[in-house]
């Protein structure tokens, strides 16, 4: 009994010791896959961060400077699943890239959260584009991540 | 010298319990959650989680509310006070009315729904459904399976109960009894975003629910920026009702839904 109730102050000593401490979490993921392009070896990766606002990247990196680097389209937009309704936040009309280098990013920080009766699915989806003057290597990924 | 050090070892092992129990809480709620509710008496989980406690009594309250077979509905509106976008392709944040109906089964599952986003105005942004174990959007035209589920309308409330820093306490909201969550999430350095020109220093998320029905009554976002301005966006339910059928034009979407996956 006794030692139930020194558990049971040491839980309540460490919540509060929690709230006083804690620190801003930050929630982040990454989807990403590898190839190559040419005799560069390649990785295409789409990440969501979730704080108080949520951030998406759209990364393309190579280990040798290529021709192109980049994306051909890029979507970052949120889904409600309960009401099958989209909020779309970027959605690019044109590619874009980097010549001759190896590595491309672009993010789109501070992204305020859309209202949704329950919890939202956040979306960066997109077609990367890795090209020399022979070669060409566009996969398709996509970072998915519930906010709850 | 010995108290000091003392003092240091205790410090650290405070820090790391704070890092642990936050890690463990904030990814792991739900297994924390199950573990904590078998372990503890019930008095004591109220005092260690006092937010959970209530957010579960809301959450008993409108799925009993809502459980029966039949239709529910909610017309909600939203507005935000946001900067208009500066850079290409980045969409704005638009006002709009939305009327959703859930079709809840014996089951007190979901197994179809239908939505109608508008603009202030009226005119249709989009229409979402589900039915037949698929979800299908007019705007965004890609067919999606979709399982029955348990809908709890919490407006987002579930990702904030991980956070240590919730406070809750019962109001009193236009003469009726209701449940506030409270919660400001502090930048670690001011935040360029996407909404607002000036940069980020916090933001703030305020529920209501009514403490009689368990449902939601609104939710707003309040952007502290640098320039002291604080920035309001919120939802207000306008209407709820329980067996409120979708009228015969809403209905008609489901045919124009079921065209659609009928094509090769």
């Amino acid at each position: 009994m006794i030692s139930l109730q020194r558990n049971f102050r040491l839980a309540i000593l460490l919540v509060l010791i929690t709230s006083v401490l804690a620190p801003i979490v930050v929630f982040a993921g990454t989807s990403s896959t590898s190839g190559g392009v040419g005799d560069a070896n390649c990785t295409a990766s789409k990440t969501i961060t979730q704080g108080s606002t949520w951030t998406a990247y759209v990364r393309s990196q190579c280990d040798l400077g290529i021709g192109q680097i980049g994306y051909t389209w890029w979507t970052v937009r949120q889904y409600c699943a309960p009401s099958n309704t989209y909020t779309t936040r970027f959605q690019s009309s044109v590619g874009a890239v980097n010549t001759n280098t190896n590595s491309f990013q672009r993010s789109f920080a501070g992204i305020q959260y859309a209202f949704c009766s329950s919890s939202i699915q956040l979306q960066d989806l997109g077609q990367h584009d890795f090209k020399t003057i022979n070669n060409t290597w566009r996969p398709t990924v996509n970072r998915y991540e519930i906010h709850y | 010298m010995k108290k000091t050090k003392l003092f240091l070892v205790a410090a650290v092992v405070l820090m790391s319990a704070s890092f642990i129990v936050n890690n463990v809480v904030a990814v792991n709620t739900r297994i924390s959650e199950v573990s904590a509710r078998s372990a503890i008496k019930i008095g004591e989980y109220s005092l260690l989680y006092p937010n959970t406690v209530l957010y579960d009594q809301l959450k008993i309250k409108a799925l009993s509310n809502m459980g029966k077979e039949g239709w529910f509905y909610i017309r909600d509106h939203v507005q935000y006070d946001v900067d208009a976008p500066t850079e290409k392709d980045v969409l704005p944040l638009v006002n709009s009315r939305s009327e959703s109906w859930w079709y809840i089964n014996s089951s007190g599952m979901v197994e179809k729904s239908i939505s109608v986003e508008r603009t202030e105005d009226g005119q249709i942004i989009q229409v979402g459904m589900f039915s037949n174990g698929t979800a299908w959007n007019t705007t965004v035209d890609e067919i999606i399976p979709t399982e029955p589920y348990i809908f709890v309308p919490d407006y987002g409330l579930a990702y904030h109960m991980k956070f240590p820093d919730l406070k809750s306490e019962k109001i009193d909201k236009d003469g009726k009894e209701s449940i506030q969550f409270k919660i400001t999430h502090v930048e670690k350095q001011p935040l360029k975003t996407l909404d607002y020109l000036k940069k980020l220093l916090s933001m703030e998320f305020e529920f209501v629910f009514d403490n009689a029905t368990g449902f939601i009554v609104s939710v707003m976002q309040i952007a502290n920026l640098e320039d002291g301005s604080r920035r309001v966006s919120s939802v207000l339910i306008e209407e709820i009702r329980i067996g409120y059928e979708p009228p015969s034009n809403v209905l008609e979407y489901f045919t124009q839904k079921d065209n659609r996956e009928a094509q090769p």
